[in-house]
């Protein structure tokens, strides 16, 4: 669902920007819906090339992100058992029997 | 010659019609229902004559066959008018066609064309094309406006499933046990849940003045703090319980950082989303979901509690709307007679892009979060707040002509009406305060500023109150907390009440 036709552009473009800098902040949903919300927009010519620039830099960091939380994730769930009490003090619930 | 005289010249394929099927002569007008391959005629004599002729059976608008009553030239003018403007007709209309063939086929026809005109009597009843649209227009706008509740509802119950389901943790979910244990206080006393349900009504009464008293007297960037610290709450804070709840119920291995991490993720985009410029989808997606985690909040007290502040509630609304000293009726009027308007958390099924209006366009929306308005059964203060509505929508100059494809929302100018409710867990000390917005049922606002042409935009964009969501979820999630029967039970009563 792109923005509406009737946006101008630098509007745009800059709502583009914005969603890229406030997902900087551990944020890459953000990213990732700035992407889906924007990608229509690329074809568009009178937005120009730096919303490419933006889209580009913004599913490449989700991306990254993506990779770090599932490497992160798996160790975590493999290793919680071995790790003994760091795992306990983090977990968020124990469950029975393990 | 009474047959019609078409045949397919094999070099070409296409029909060769120009001759009138009636009289023989050269013919300039088709059976709009027929199309390309039906009759053509010189007249609407000869049409009518046709028709009674043999073409009556034939038609591609009569699909039993059968034929049909006359209409009034007026009403076919009229939904002729509305599908293109290219066909007037004079003559009477014999069936009624659907609105959207005749349109596929005028825009097709390189000739007028003229519609079946029937003499005959034609018994079978049809829907007036116009009404068939208004109905069909209706019907597609009850179901937006049902989706979003039905959503919230079928959310609600599913936490509240989940939750339930059993537990095998050990410790740690202090603030979960409210949520899966919320049936285990039903034996306490009617006294003591009355006295809890008239706090959580008092916070919410409290909480309601001090918005009226901070929108009457023009403390914005307050206002617009508390809002988003009111929406903060139940993506972060309520999500959070609950997702600690299914980890517990279901045995998840989650780490804190994750969770901190997901939890962070959800509610900025949460927020970017509600206040600010973002996908409509994901506004909508949102709110419904920030709905149902406060019903399932609200799943903690006990059931008589719950209840009771229901009723309350549906009190409070129409004492604080209708009475004369109300904050709520304050609150309009201030707003009227200040000519600024209630920011609020509306659900807005169409976007509506507010072009014109200089001094909106560039704001951050929500504002202010009144407190909710009367019970449903109640309509005239919601078509006070619709009156309020439009006053504050005047300024909006354009609507987009096709309202599903803006997805940029900004909750300029929309009614929110919010309540307070206090998320008070007999184990629970800390005071959650989060509002909801209740808004009658069906409470839609609509733009009466514009002009008939854009009637159609107009009617695009309606926008919900959220208290209607939260006040069925709440409803139906506490049902919930039994078994299933009850449930069902609970869904269908709900639906049917919205649907009538």
């Amino acid at each position: 669902m792109p923005p509406s036709p009737k946006t101008p552009p630098q509007e745009i473009l800059s709502i583009c920007k914005k969603y890229f800098i406030i997902g900087c902040f551990f944020l890459p949903w953000l990213w990732v819906v700035n992407v889906v919300y924007m990608w229509p927009l690329i074809k568009r010519e009178d937005i120009g090339t730096q919303i490419k620039k933006y889209l580009y830099l913004s599913i490449f960091g989700a991306i990254l992100w993506l990779i770090i939380l599932t490497t992160w994730l798996s160790i975590f769930v493999t290793n919680r058992i071995e790790w003994g009490q760091f795992a306990d003090s983090i977990s968020v619930a124990i469950p029975k029997g393990v | 010659m009474t047959s019609q005289e078409s045949s397919v010249d094999p070099e070409q394929g296409v029909f060769v019609n120009s001759v009138c099927a009636n009289c023989g002569g050269p013919a300039q007008y088709l059976c709009e229902a027929c199309g390309q391959t039906g009759p053509r005629y010189c007249s609407e004599t000869c049409q009518s004559d046709h028709w009674e002729k043999g073409h009556a059976s034939v038609c591609a608008s009569v699909p039993s066959g059968t034929e049909s009553e006359e209409h009034d030239n007026e009403r076919n003018s009229r939904a002729l008018k509305r599908s293109s403007s290219k066909v007037y007709s004079r003559g009477n209309v014999a069936q009624l066609i659907n609105l959207k063939q005749r349109r596929s086929t005028l825009t097709s026809n390189t000739s007028t064309t003229l519609i079946n005109a029937p003499n005959s009597n034609d018994p079978s009843p049809a829907i007036d094309p116009v009404q068939a649209d208004e109905f069909r227009f209706y019907m597609q706008q009850v179901y937006r406006i049902i989706k979003p509740v039905v959503l919230c509802i079928v959310l609600s119950v599913l936490w509240v499933k989940l939750s339930q389901a059993p537990s095998y943790f050990i410790g740690s979910s202090g603030p979960g046990t409210s949520g899966a244990t919320g049936s285990s206080s039903d034996s306490s006393p009617i006294s003591a849940s009355i006295y809890t349900a008239a706090i959580l009504i008092g916070q919410i009464i409290v909480a309601t003045v001090v918005i009226v008293f901070l929108f009457k007297y023009g403390f914005t960037k307050i206002l617009v703090g508390f809002f988003m610290f009111v929406v903060l709450f139940p993506l972060g804070f309520m999500s959070y319980i609950l997702i600690s709840n299914i980890i517990s119920s279901l045995s998840i291995p989650l780490d804190y950082i994750t969770l901190i991490f997901a939890l962070w993720n959800f509610s900025a985009v949460g927020l970017v989303s509600v206040f600010w410029k973002g996908p409509l989808l994901l506004q909508q997606a949102y709110l419904t979901v920030m709905s149902s985690l406060m019903a399932f909040s609200l799943t903690g007290l006990s059931s008589w509690t719950t209840w009771i502040l229901l009723g309350l509630l549906a009190i409070w609304d129409l004492i604080a709307v209708l009475c004369p000293f109300g904050p709520l009726r304050i609150l309009v009027e201030s707003s009227k007679e200040n000519q600024r308007e209630i920011p609020a958390l509306l659900y807005s099924v169409n976007a509506v892009w507010l072009m014109a209006a200089p001094k909106l366009s560039n704001q951050i929306q929500p504002t202010i979060s009144s407190t909710s308005l009367q019970t449903h059964t109640d309509s005239s203060p919601s078509s006070f707040i619709s009156s309020v509505n439009s006053v504050s929508t005047k300024t909006s100059a354009a609507t987009t002509p096709s309202g599903e494809d803006i997805p940029l929302s900004e909750n300029l100018s929309h009614n929110i009406y919010n309540r307070n409710i206090e998320v008070g867990v007999h184990n629970n000390t800390e005071v959650n305060n989060s509002s909801n917005s209740l808004h009658t049922n069906g409470n839609i606002s609509e733009n009466n500023e514009l002009s008939d042409d854009e009637e159609e935009d107009e009617r695009n964009g309606l926008k919900l109150g959220l208290g209607d969501f939260v006040f069925y979820s709440v409803l139906v999630a506490q049902a919930a907390t039994f078994d299933w029967i009850t449930t069902i039970a609970c869904i269908v009563a709900v639906l049917t009440v919205e649907y009538s």
